[in-house]
């Protein structure tokens, strides 16, 4: 569905995103995780041809994606993180621009998402508040049969509820219609929610692009007491915190530390713990 | 190509600053400059069209392009729509704003169409081709306040442009164009056409959105 392969890409301020690769199945979600400044924006803008590549190969659909621009583009949903409508038109006016591009556009399927999402036609899209913005947004991506919906950070600046309600749309989206989601997000409890797959970029370098249930089964937090921490566990660990009576820190090898210390307590790390414990393993 | 025109169009009339000036504002604004200076009427009343019809709306700069640039839509083809919605608009507004002159010249108003002969129709088709191959460039890849740079190529054509051909002189002296005149004047139309579009769609095709 959606291919990177060794995508580089440097910029004259220095930022450089450096030997990119991941893969994402067809009726998968991946989420796309890294800090602020990681590249996350950079290699969206990239897979949509906003920006150029220096090197690599981006295949979508099996096609490349500069070749095949058009094509691709019309079986692909795309929401931003902020809104790049046209803020003096009503949601009407931008619908007429936008659907006669897709040649598969839905005004059924449209119309019952603004149902869905109360969002009445004739609202300007400079009075709608961010949640009705993005949920216009998704209503657009979702009304022309898209394959892939790709999105930049389209849950940051909404409330919990609201963003409850997007996860749980787009897990029945995927689940119902076999489509794929490519999803940006620095909130990983909305990756933990709803993701089939993490990519964790840092720095622009990959960390890692592995399945969640891989993830949790590699990652963790091991705790003890003293005496239980041998000089060849401790090399296993990174981010050690150690107190007189206990000690704490986080793996990347917990099934291995599991087999070879059965008396260990190993919880399963978070995404934030796991983000945060590898963010400077690639850095220079 | 079709629903990338009919997308200005959508822009002009939703912008409502944009609409009353074209209907409204050129045409009064032109008769009550025609009372010092016809031909000076005539020239920023051109120039007034040209500007609106090129002006920085969120279509092509800005944020908005950035939609434009992810839908699927031939980059070569949002080019060439600017410069054909662009030169639509410009035609259709000034076939406009005459009529309402002839209007108001029958209602009694300084009917300035008078002023009108076949050297100032070429003169002012000539500029309005030159102004519309700089702008809409500026429009297509300018990033930041388009506006303004449009604003300022404008405020240069205008003094430049009415300094060369003494077009702030009397209303009674008939506007000419020599010969010589008229063929500069065709190279430099048909010369800035040409890079206008080859530039812009040579250009468009490495535009990259940060």
């Amino acid at each position: 569905m959606l291919e990177v392969n060794n995508l580089t890409k440097e910029f004259f301020m220095g930022f450089k995103l450096d030997n990119i690769s991941f893969k994402l199945e067809p009726g998968y979600i991946m989420g796309f995780v890294g800090p602020n400044g990681a590249g996350k924006s950079t290699t969206i803008k990239i897979i949509m041809n906003l920006l150029k590549k220096d090197s690599g190969e981006i295949r979508i659909f099996g096609k490349d994606h500069v070749e095949s621009e058009i094509e691709i583009k019309d079986k692909i949903g795309f929401i931003y993180d902020e809104s790049y409508f046209f803020e003096n038109l009503s949601i009407e006016n931008m619908k007429e621009i936008i659907a006669p591009f897709y040649s598969q556009w839905d005004e059924e399927v449209f119309q019952e998402y603004l149902k869905k999402f109360e969002l009445k036609p004739r609202y300007k899209i400079k009075n709608l508040s961010k949640g009705m913005k993005v949920k216009f947004a998704l209503a657009i991506a979702l009304s022309h049969h898209a394959q892939l919906i790709i999105m930049d950070e389209p849950t940051s600046g909404l409330d919990p509820i609201f963003r409850r309600e997007v996860l749980n749309l787009l897990y029945e989206i995927v689940h119902e219609e076999n489509i794929s989601i490519f999803f940006s997000t620095h909130i990983t409890s909305d990756l933990e929610r709803i993701a089939d797959y993490i990519t964790y970029i840092n720095n622009g370098k990959l960390i890692f692009s592995k399945s969640k249930d891989e993830i949790m089964d590699n990652y963790g937090i091991v705790k003890g007491g003293p005496e239980q921490l041998s000089n060849s566990l401790r090399e296993e660990l990174i981010g050690l915190r150690e107190t007189s009576v206990s000690f704490e820190g986080f793996t990347d090898k917990a099934s291995e530390i599991r087999q070879a210390y059965p008396d260990l307590l190993i919880e399963r790390a978070s995404l934030d713990d796991i983000m945060f414990n590898t963010r400077g393993q690639f850095n220079d | 190509m079709i629903n990338l025109i009919k997308k200005d169009f959508i822009l002009i009339i939703s912008n409502k600053m944009k609409l009353y000036t074209l209907l409204f504002a050129i045409p009064i604004i032109m008769v009550l400059i025609s009372y010092f200076s016809v031909g000076l009427a005539h020239y920023l009343g051109f120039i007034a069209i040209i500007f609106i019809s090129t002006s920085a709306d969120e279509g092509v700069e800005g944020k908005s392009s950035v939609l434009l640039a992810s839908l699927p839509i031939n980059k070569n083809h949002i080019v060439i729509s600017q410069f054909l919605s662009t030169y639509i608009i410009f035609i259709l507004s000034s076939i406009y704003t005459i009529l309402v002159l002839f209007i108001l010249g029958k209602l009694g108003l300084h009917s300035i169409l008078d002023y009108y002969n076949t050297d100032l129709i070429r003169f002012l088709i000539g500029l309005s081709i030159i102004l519309i191959s700089v702008n809409v460039p500026i429009k297509l890849f300018s990033n930041r306040n388009s506006n303004s740079s449009l604003s300022s190529v404008s405020f240069i054509n205008i003094i430049f442009i009415s300094r060369y051909f003494k077009m702030l002189g009397e209303a009674s002296e008939p506007f000419e164009l020599s010969s010589a005149g008229t063929i500069i004047l065709a190279i430099i139309v048909a010369a800035s056409f040409m890079l206008s579009i080859a530039g812009s769609l040579l250009a468009y095709k490495d535009k990259e959105y940060y």
